[in-house]
């Protein structure tokens, strides 16, 4: 269940969800619509695939996604986009300005 | 022409399909046996009395016709399933899932089915059964049938890119999310509600 929240902290990886709920579409379809390199979508789509959250078959040179929630998932996915959660690690945050040594 | 390696589920299959059969056959045999003890020792019932003779024929006739429909119903999909390609190998451990959540789902139906019979053929002798007898009975066919909604939706399909192929997972999502909200509802029933009264006679209690 760890990887399938990881997986839908991300709001790219949520949007190729919703992209999905529509039926299958081929890998360069999806990437047309995403303004990101092929590479780093590949890697959202490893993730996606690891949770068992989307299924891929090989035609050829295509690839083509399909949606592969469960019920459970498919409310996990609502329910993070409607409150456009974003769970993923944040970078470190800047570090507090040390209290300045009192003057008199 | 796919280069997706193909699993090859056959030998679950066999299994699968044997133990449906064996429940479903026991199943069966065992409401035959109720209908029999019904028939040969239940209460006399005064001529003319249409009602009354439909409380008494009812668990005689409805559970074991149910059964063997049901039964049919299976035999159907498995000769269904055998006209099938062989499911691609991300789509078999979703057949496996749904196969799995279905037998549950039948092993579960089936003590409802033969519980509510020895029920309703207690009820024919004058005997009045507890009330958390159908509540439970509810609820635990209801958590049965969020087990298998939940994993509906993945139902394995020839999956390309179209209109028609969008149209069948749709559809697969919506009888998910349909069965997983009834189950939660019998669930909600069973355990807190009040009981709907013919939902409780249908499992045997007074409503």
């Amino acid at each position: 269940m760890s990887t399938v929240f990881k997986a839908l902290a991300d709001p790219t990886r949520r949007a190729i969800l919703q992209m999905l709920k529509a039926g299958p579409m081929g890998a360069g379809e999806i990437a047309d619509r995403f303004p990101i390199s092929k590479s780093t979508l590949s890697a959202h789509f490893a993730v996606l695939r690891e949770a068992g959250l989307v299924g891929s078959e090989k035609n050829g040179k295509n690839i083509t996604y399909w949606l592969n929630a469960t019920v459970l998932e498919e409310a996990l996915l609502a329910f993070a986009s409607a409150l456009d959660l974003n769970m993923a690690p944040r970078s470190a945050p800047a570090p507090t300005p040390k209290p300045s040594a009192r003057t008199s | 022409m796919t280069d997706t390696t193909s699993a090859d589920l056959a030998r679950f299959y066999r299994r699968y399909d044997l133990k449906q059969r064996l429940l479903f056959a026991a199943a069966l045999s065992a409401s035959l046996v109720l209908s029999a003890i019904n028939v040969m020792h239940g209460p006399l019932m005064p001529e003319g009395s249409g009602a009354v003779a439909a409380i008494r024929w009812f668990p005689i006739v409805f559970f074991p016709l149910f059964i063997a429909a049901w039964w049919g119903a299976q035999e159907f999909i498995m000769r269904w399933r055998d006209r099938r390609p062989a499911m691609s190998a991300d789509d078999a451990p979703n057949g496996l899932r749904i196969a799995n959540a279905g037998f549950l789902f039948s092993v579960t139906w089936t003590a409802v089915m033969l519980g509510s019979q020895a029920i309703a053929t207690l009820a024919s002798f004058g005997y009045a059964v507890a009330d958390w007898i159908p509540r439970v009975t509810i609820a635990a066919f209801g958590v049965a049938l969020i087990c298998l909604g939940n994993v509906w939706p993945r139902m394995p399909l020839r999956r390309v890119p179209g209109r028609k192929t969008a149209k069948a997972m749709k559809i697969n999502r919506a009888w998910g999310w349909l069965m997983v909200l009834m189950g939660v509802g019998l669930v909600l029933q069973g355990l807190g509600l009040p009981l709907l009264v013919p939902l409780a006679r249908a499992v045997g209690g007074r409503g």
